[in-house]
């Protein structure tokens, strides 16, 4: 919704925006970077960032369980809770992030509006990534998820800030 | 006056879709019609016939062989096929220029509307019940009502995010209240304006809330949730966000086996890029004015 703001700013400012799609993850080391994912509803997206090693990732999940097809999950593993936060942990480890150093954030989980909404799916998306934490010894740090709202979710690589756009109106997790 | 009527007036403003849209429509069914000739009232439109023998041979609608001819496309996919991709061209050009008020950015009304369309007629493969081509059509033309809707949306979009925010009442209702119709019945008057089918265009005007018909087809309790899914997703997704209700008795009418939900996400997501980049090729073909950013 404000992808091309985002970009202007971003421009102005030197700075790289890597937009990450849905079902995709992206990690570097580059302070130039700014990952950004958009349209978050019932998805989930996590960041994760060490800012002693200056590295950060972000994921945009769409579905809890990689049961559902383990082909899809195999071919991409950021589609899946269960499957993309082990991924990109093991990514910004790869790239020399330090397990006890990791800030992790989220946002979305969100649902249509009432109690009737029968598949649950941003509850359940929030619900593994609970338990994949849990699995890891790892807390978010903050979090923006729930409601009827659509996020957009960004990274700062060179600083580490973490912002949650809903509605035109921007806020720090 | 009456801002309803204004709107419903607007719906009359909307360019007619081409002659050739409602040839195809109506010999879909005409066991006697020949292939040759109509294959001919495509023809004579070049932009609409490349445009058409890309898409035939896309990863999602095409197959194995090549497809070279308008005559081929229409023996190797259905006339059925042929159709839908024909109202697709006609209609993508519409869909994606930026939306005021839904605060919808260039393309994405035709993202939601494409994945809607998959959404639906896999839903429909998978349930049976529905013709899973007509679920792809209604599916696609869902949310056109917004074009229409989206500059009167604009004007009065704190009246109607006051009733979202203090009543917790849904979007539509929202617009109900505010303007005496929604984008579902704007829709709804648009596809009748341009010759659709009925029972596309009852799918569209209850996709909101399919339990509200009389008579609810299987149909628009399949488009009903596939609208519900790619919303959630975030497909396409505006200023209304989630602020929809879901419909329950549409979820039991359907007798949704487990999964279901998640399956038809994952299978749509692996294919609305492609289906969004061909159409992104032909928009630059057909030389279409460059995207503006939403104001």
């Amino acid at each position: 919704m404000s992808a091309l703001l985002v970009a202007a700013q971003a421009q102005k400012q030197g700075r790289t925006i890597v937009a990450v799609d849905i079902t995709e993850m992206a990690v570097a080391a580059d302070p130039a970077l700014i990952l950004v994912t958009y349209s978050l509803g019932s998805c989930v997206g996590v960041s994760v960032f060490d800012p002693e090693a200056g590295v950060g990732g972000l994921i945009h999940c769409m579905l809890p369980l990689s049961k559902i097809d383990p082909r899809k999950a195999a071919d991409r593993p950021a589609m899946f809770v269960d499957t993309g936060l082990p991924a990109l942990l093991q990514a910004v480890y790869d790239l020399g992030a330090n397990r006890r150093n990791l800030q992790l954030k989220a946002a979305g989980g969100g649902s249509p509006l009432g109690p009737d909404e029968v598949f649950k799916i941003g509850q359940r998306n929030l619900d593994v990534l609970g338990k994949v934490l849990w699995k890891n010894g790892l807390e978010l740090r903050a979090q923006c998820v729930g409601g009827s709202q659509a996020r957009t979710l960004s990274l700062d690589l060179q600083s580490g800030r973490t912002v949650v756009r809903t509605d035109g109106k921007e806020s720090e997790l | 006056m009456n801002l309803k009527r204004e709107i419903l007036a607007k719906v009359h403003t909307v360019p007619p879709l081409p002659e050739v849209v409602f040839k195809l429509q109506k010999y879909c069914n005409d066991p006697n019609v020949s292939y040759s000739e109509l294959a001919k009232v495509i023809e004579v439109d070049q932009g609409l016939t490349t445009s058409l023998l890309r898409l035939a041979n896309s990863a999602y609608f095409g197959c194995e062989q090549s497809i070279g001819s308008v005559q081929y496309a229409m023996t190797r996919l259905g006339l059925k096929r042929v159709y839908q991709i024909v109202l697709a061209v006609c209609v993508a050009p519409m869909s994606r220029k930026p939306i005021r008020g839904y605060d919808l950015a260039p393309a994405m009304l035709w993202q939601h509307a494409i994945a809607t369309a998959m959404a639906s007629e896999y839903l429909a493969q998978e349930l049976g019940g529905a013709d899973p081509a007509d679920a792809f059509t209604a599916g696609m033309l869902h949310d056109m009502g917004k074009i229409v809707l989206g500059n009167f949306v604009d004007v009065d979009m704190d009246k109607i995010r006051q009733a979202v925010d203090r009543k917790g009442i849904p979007f539509d209702e929202a617009e109900r209240e505010v303007f005496g119709t929604d984008h579902a019945s704007v829709a709804a008057a648009l596809l009748q304006r341009w010759q659709i089918p009925t029972r596309i265009v009852t799918a569209v005007r209850y996709h909101h809330h399919p339990s509200a018909c009389p008579d609810p087809e299987p149909l628009l309790d399949i488009v009903h949730i596939a609208d519900v899914l790619c919303r959630d997703v975030g497909w396409g997704m505006g200023a209304d966000a989630l602020l929809y209700r879901f419909d329950p008795a549409s979820a039991a009418r359907l007798a949704l086996p487990p999964d279901i939900a998640e399956q038809t996400m994952a299978e749509v997501s692996l294919g609305l890029e492609g289906m969004m980049g061909f159409f992104q090729t032909l928009g630059a073909t057909q030389g279409q004015p460059a995207a503006q950013p939403v104001g």
